[in-house]
């Protein structure tokens, strides 16, 4: 099988023409560059970033941010200058949809998007050609608009930064019955300390915050595999790699909408006297699907609520490039504001993924007997022919990263054995043929508004 | 004076019963040959348990399945937790699998309800050996039951040996899949 498929005409056409704007992270940088593919792709990585790079991201935030900005409008003023503006485009581009969605972000969006708009700038402030270029000061200036709101955003997570020194509170084995033997630990983020020619801390700030999450460790062995869908779907019982699985998981996340999975990175930390490898996932709020809420299940309270809907949508079709197995209503949490209203899901749980025996999205017609290996709990349910929604957005993100299949092998490939990248990349391509007519001809599972 | 050691059925009921659970309904025939395979793993053929389900399945359709006990707690992550049951008593096989030990889980209630199924299952086995001596059931037929609150539940009737693998057969999906299978008798 050939993974690196040639880029879709069809799909460069459509970006000019459509509203641009749709398309996700770091696939956006390319459009109107003539890059060649590992530039593209060093680009998105910068850009996206591969599982060393980024580690900055959140839930959905409901903090207002305040518009400090400038307008799109005024932007093109301070950047005109005679002749095309070819070199600029870009972030003409990335900036434009950015203040046109930029109410309907969630926080951690917002937060991806400006530090891509900080590279775009970048890019262009570093490119040899353009030193002289009279656009010069009107980029430098939203550069700096650009770093100013991101420091105004409210950021409770660092991931990467996690240090045994800065565990605030820890307990211990405490969650999860007998075998589940995970840890809660609450540790400081974003943490400053200067320390003298010996060594030692003299001074330690604390100019971030605080992280709840959790730690799992390692296995390197779990004979309880073959009793899951993981065993047919290629999952060892020996060094399962559970931990890279589910850090996988948040890399592709990151690519298509990071809000669906709750931050997740490879971490050692004290247990029983000794450093120990394992994965830490940021703890997030709300209800599992499994949850009874005044006296039915949560996933039935909410089917109908638009966000939800949304939300599990786009969990779906991240899970069908997972290879996710396990996806059941114990290992999604619905997230909901005071009022009732729902805020966001996350999907937990992340490590039954990832197996390299299925390299297309049919495996989500397996069955044992009569029951798909995703059952109808959720909106789409199913085998992906069965999805009765799916979320414009994500599914023009999903095509334009079929479009880059080496975009997705550099982000797995330091977690995955190359077969189970080369799966997942099947998974894709496979899941973007479905979308893409359906995307393209106006089907009616395509939603672009939910209500 | 050296006591006995302590059975491998015995710490498997010390288990359940300290994490305040039911003790599922392993005929004592099978309980007898349970060994202790690791934590929260019991089995009396761990070579079957770790083939995997599919593994059983095949053999069965081969009618070569022997009479098997799984007991363990399977699961993953967070809140991906569950007590699994694997019983195969001639002609009966049941899969039951019932979420507990997940840590956003209510493990009081889903213990309460692990209790009310595995009674049930207790009587699924009687009925199904009656039938088997008073002749309602062949000597080559089987029932399946899966009984599993995350995935479904479902249950088959087969002969075997088959020609078709059991899972590309017409199961028959249940809401209270033991009941059914009792009435199906």
């Amino acid at each position: 099988m050939t993974f690196f498929a040639p880029r879709s005409s069809r799909i460069r056409r459509k970006r000019r023409s459509d509203s641009d704007n749709e398309l996700p992270l770091g696939a956006k940088v390319n459009r109107s560059t003539d890059h060649s593919p590992v530039s593209d792709m060093l680009q998105l990585q910068r850009t996206v970033g591969n599982k060393a790079a980024q580690k900055l991201l959140d839930s959905p935030s409901t903090d207002p941010v305040v518009q400090r900005l400038t307008s799109y409008k005024s932007y093109k003023k301070s950047t005109s200058a005679w002749g095309k503006r070819d070199h600029i485009r870009a972030l003409d581009v990335a900036y434009k949809a950015y203040m046109k969605q930029e109410s309907g972000l969630n926080g951690n969006d917002k937060l991806v998007r400006l530090k891509q708009l900080v590279e775009l700038c970048d890019a262009y402030l570093t490119d040899p050609t353009r030193q002289t270029s009279k656009r010069r000061a009107g980029v430098i200036t939203l550069k700096q608009q650009l770093l100013t709101e991101i420091n105004k955003i409210k950021v409770d997570f660092v991931g990467g930064e996690f240090s045994e020194g800065n565990v605030t509170e820890r307990k211990d084995k405490v969650l999860g019955g007998q075998m589940n033997k995970l840890d809660y630990i609450k540790y400081s983020f974003g943490v400053t300390q200067e320390t003298d020619d010996q060594g030692v801390t003299t001074d330690k700030k604390v100019e971030g915050g605080e992280l709840e999450a959790y730690f799992k460790p390692q296995v390197d062995r779990d004979p309880m595999v073959a009793q899951t869908r993981g065993a047919p779907a290629g999952i060892p019982t020996d060094n399962p790699k559970f931990a890279e699985r589910a850090v996988a998981t948040y890399e592709v996340a990151k690519l298509l909408d990071p809000s669906i999975i709750p931050p997740t990175f490879m971490a050692k930390h004290q247990r029983d006297n000794q450093l120990v490898d394992g994965f830490i996932m940021k703890k997030v709020e709300g209800v599992t699907g499994s949850t009874k809420v005044d006296g039915d299940y949560a996933f039935d309270v909410y089917k109908n609520d638009p966000i939800y809907r949304q939300q599990m949508s786009k969990l779906m079709l991240l899970d069908f490039i997972c290879g996710q197995v396990d996806r059941h209503p114990g290992n999604y949490m619905i997230e909901t504001s005071k009022e009732g209203k729902v805020i966001a899901v996350h999907g937990i749980d992340n490590d039954l993924s990832f197996g390299d025996k299925y390299t297309d999205t049919t495996y989500g017609g397996n069955k044992i007997g009569n029951q798909h290996i995703f059952k109808n709990y959720i909106s789409a349910g199913g085998d992906v022919t069965e999805l009765t929604e799916i979320d414009r957005k994500m599914a023009e993100r999903i095509i334009t990263l079929a479009g880059q299949p080496q975009v997705l092998r550099a982000v797995l490939s330091g977690l995955l054995s190359s077969s189970e990248v080369d799966a997942a990349i099947g998974r894709l391509l496979s899941l973007a043929n479905f979308l893409r007519p359906l995307v393209n001809g106006s089907d009616q599972r395509i939603k672009t508004k939910w209500e | 004076m050296t006591e006995n050691p302590i059975s491998a059925v015995e710490k498997a009921r010390r288990q359940f019963s300290e994490a305040g659970l039911p003790f599922p309904p392993v005929p004592a025939s099978l309980a007898e040959k349970l060994a202790k395979i690791s934590d929260w793993y019991y089995s009396t053929n761990p070579d079957i348990t770790e083939k995997g389900e599919l593994a059983l399945f095949e053999l069965l359709q081969r009618d070569t399945l022997p009479d098997y006990a799984l007991l363990a707690q399977v699961g993953h992550g967070i809140n991906s937790w569950a007590i699994r049951c694997t019983i195969v008593f001639r002609p009966l096989v049941l899969l039951l699998e019932y979420p507990w030990g997940g840590a956003l889980m209510d493990n009081e209630y889903e213990a309460t309800s692990m209790r009310k199924r595995f009674d049930a299952a207790a009587k699924l086995i009687d009925a199904v050996q009656q039938a088997r001596a008073d002749g309602r059931l062949g000597a080559h037929d089987y029932f399946v039951v899966i009984d599993n609150s995350l995935i479904g539940s479902q249950w088959l009737k087969l002969k075997v040996p088959s020609d078709t693998h059991p899972l590309k057969m017409q199961w028959t999906t249940s809401d209270d899949v033991l009941a059914d299978v009792l009435t199906a008798l």
